[in-house]
């Protein structure tokens, strides 16, 4: 005996709620992207400081947030930052914790990129008289990111399907669509079909995205 | 091309494994007569509804209840251990017999499996602290409060619908919901009476419920769509152990309070 017929029409209903749920995967995923972008140039930057507290402050950062699950750091975010007086809300929260973790994989994919511009390109910014910012800013950072481009494209993915985990800290977004409407018609085969689609293409989206960019930005680099 | 074709084959060759007739009348019934065996679909943990001991037994108020229909119909009770939607699924795809795992039943969800007449009322109650300036249960629609309720319960819907104002937020487990109610990031919580009553013998002093309740939860039992018969021997069996108090005299001893009443008052 089987009672189970697929039925992708009884979703249907549901669809509306589902259009909120991915600008809200979307929302979160591209502002942990710029923001985890920004912290993992800061301690990439610090981690190949000649200050050795500086160096120490980035490394802890990044051993500390990659090896704790993302989950644990929501429910930290969320949960926890209330006894001290730090309340945010569930997507504030999500964004903290989402950002701390995924900056920490950034600053390691960032110094690897930094590691591998060779010294004489700073010898030669600096016989132009250049600051150690200008070299930075014009020198270093374009050859940095024409090496991580590629391996990037991993962490946006990974970012996009991290987003995920925030519904267990009341954010409405695609997974936690999944569960609501799953339970409220019974279709959970069907939600769940619905919501991989959602995810594969967001993240084939900003894949495609990353690549035309990168097109645009580095000609030469097939 | 080759691909597409490639895949329509593929979805032709997947079609027929997950899409087919319900069950047929008196179906499910005979099974379980001739092969002496009630396959129960339950919550692995669900205390005190079902729950799982040490040595791999599962015990409960819902499991008592399992065992005496079985006995009623003098078959041997076999327990399926399912997550909360596996307790559909498992009915889907003749894996079970019936769920008995509190169960409530509403008319999206009959659209998919059969459920029996309630066997216990569930009155959904608002949690919150003690020193909150809430006194009913119509004050928590507000929009400057914040409540806490599961995810994908059936009550989720209930509860958008009477309090409309309140911001929802919405939790994957009951632990979470309560922990936001404590860490103060949300000012009340949703659930039934009889969890909050658990949480404040818990937390003596700290917890209090708002007068009045937000919902009427029926729970019952759900059956293989399609098994008009099957579902007939179910309910005549809960009429008889609600007339005798059996399914009082259970509930008591796994709740330690009375039961509320069954019957609704129209």
């Amino acid at each position: 005996m089987n009672s189970f017929t697929f039925n992708l029409r009884a979703i249907v209903p549901y669809l509306g709620e589902l259009k909120m749920a991915v600008v809200t995967t979307v929302a979160m995923s591209l502002s942990t992207i710029v923001l985890s972008l920004a912290i993992g140039l800061f301690f990439a930057v610090l981690r190949q400081s000649r200050v050795a507290p500086l160096r120490w402050l980035a490394t802890a950062y990044v051993e500390f947030f990659r090896n704790t699950p993302l989950l644990v750091m929501l429910y930290f975010a969320y949960f926890m930052m209330p006894v001290i007086g730090l309340r945010m809300s569930p997507f504030q929260s999500g964004l903290v914790g989402m950002t701390l973790h995924f900056g920490a994989y950034m600053t390691e994919i960032l110094r690897a990129g930094l590691i591998a511009v060779p010294n004489g390109q700073y010898e030669a910014g600096n016989s132009q008289g250049m600051t150690s910012l200008q070299i930075l800013r014009h020198v270093v950072l374009p050859q940095v990111f024409r090496t991580i481009y590629a391996p990037l494209g991993n962490q946006l993915i990974n970012i996009v399907l991290g987003s995920s985990l925030t519904s267990a800290i009341a954010v409405n977004e695609i997974a936690s669509w999944m569960q609501t409407a799953g339970s409220d018609s019974f279709r959970y085969f069907e939600t769940f079909l619905i919501a991989a689609i959602a995810y594969a293409v967001l993240c084939q989206a900003i894949n495609l995205t990353r690549i035309f960019i990168g097109r645009a930005l580095f000609p030469d680099n097939r | 091309m080759f691909r597409t074709k490639l895949f329509a084959a593929a979805v032709a060759l997947l079609l027929p494994a997950i899409a087919g007739p319900g069950a047929q009348a008196g179906e499910v019934l005979n099974r379980v007569v001739s092969s002496g065996t009630l396959r129960v679909a339950v919550m692995g943990s669900l205390p005190p509804y079902t729950n799982m001991r040490p040595d791999g037994q599962m015990e409960g108020y819902d499991i008592d209840l399992a065992k005496k229909l079985a006995e009623a119909l003098k078959v041997k009770p076999e327990f399926i251990v399912v997550d909360s939607a596996g307790r559909v699924a498992a009915l889907q795809t003749g894996k079970a017999d019936v769920t008995i795992s509190g169960f409530a039943r509403n008319v999206q969800r009959s659209l998919t499996i059969a459920f029996s007449d309630p066997y216990l009322i569930v009155p959904g109650r608002i949690l919150v602290k003690t020193d909150s300036p809430l006194k009913n249960v119509e004050d928590v629609n507000n929009s400057k409060y914040k409540l806490s309720l599961n995810r994908g319960g059936n009550s989720e819907p209930i509860i958008a619908a009477k309090f409309p104002d309140v911001e929802r937020l919405r939790f994957n487990t009951n632990a979470d919901g309560l922990n936001a109610l404590m860490s103060g990031q949300v000012d009340a919580m949703a659930q039934d009476a009889f969890y909050h009553a658990e949480q404040i013998a818990k937390y003596p002093g700290q917890l209090r419920m708002l007068e009045g309740t937000y919902s009427r939860q029926e729970d019952a039992i759900g059956a293989p769509a399609g098994d008009s018969e099957w579902l007939r021997v179910i309910n005549l069996w809960l009429e008889q152990i609600n007339a005798t108090g059996e399914n009082k005299e259970l509930f008591k001893k796994w709740f330690g309070f009375d039961p509320p009443k069954i019957n609704a008052d129209f």
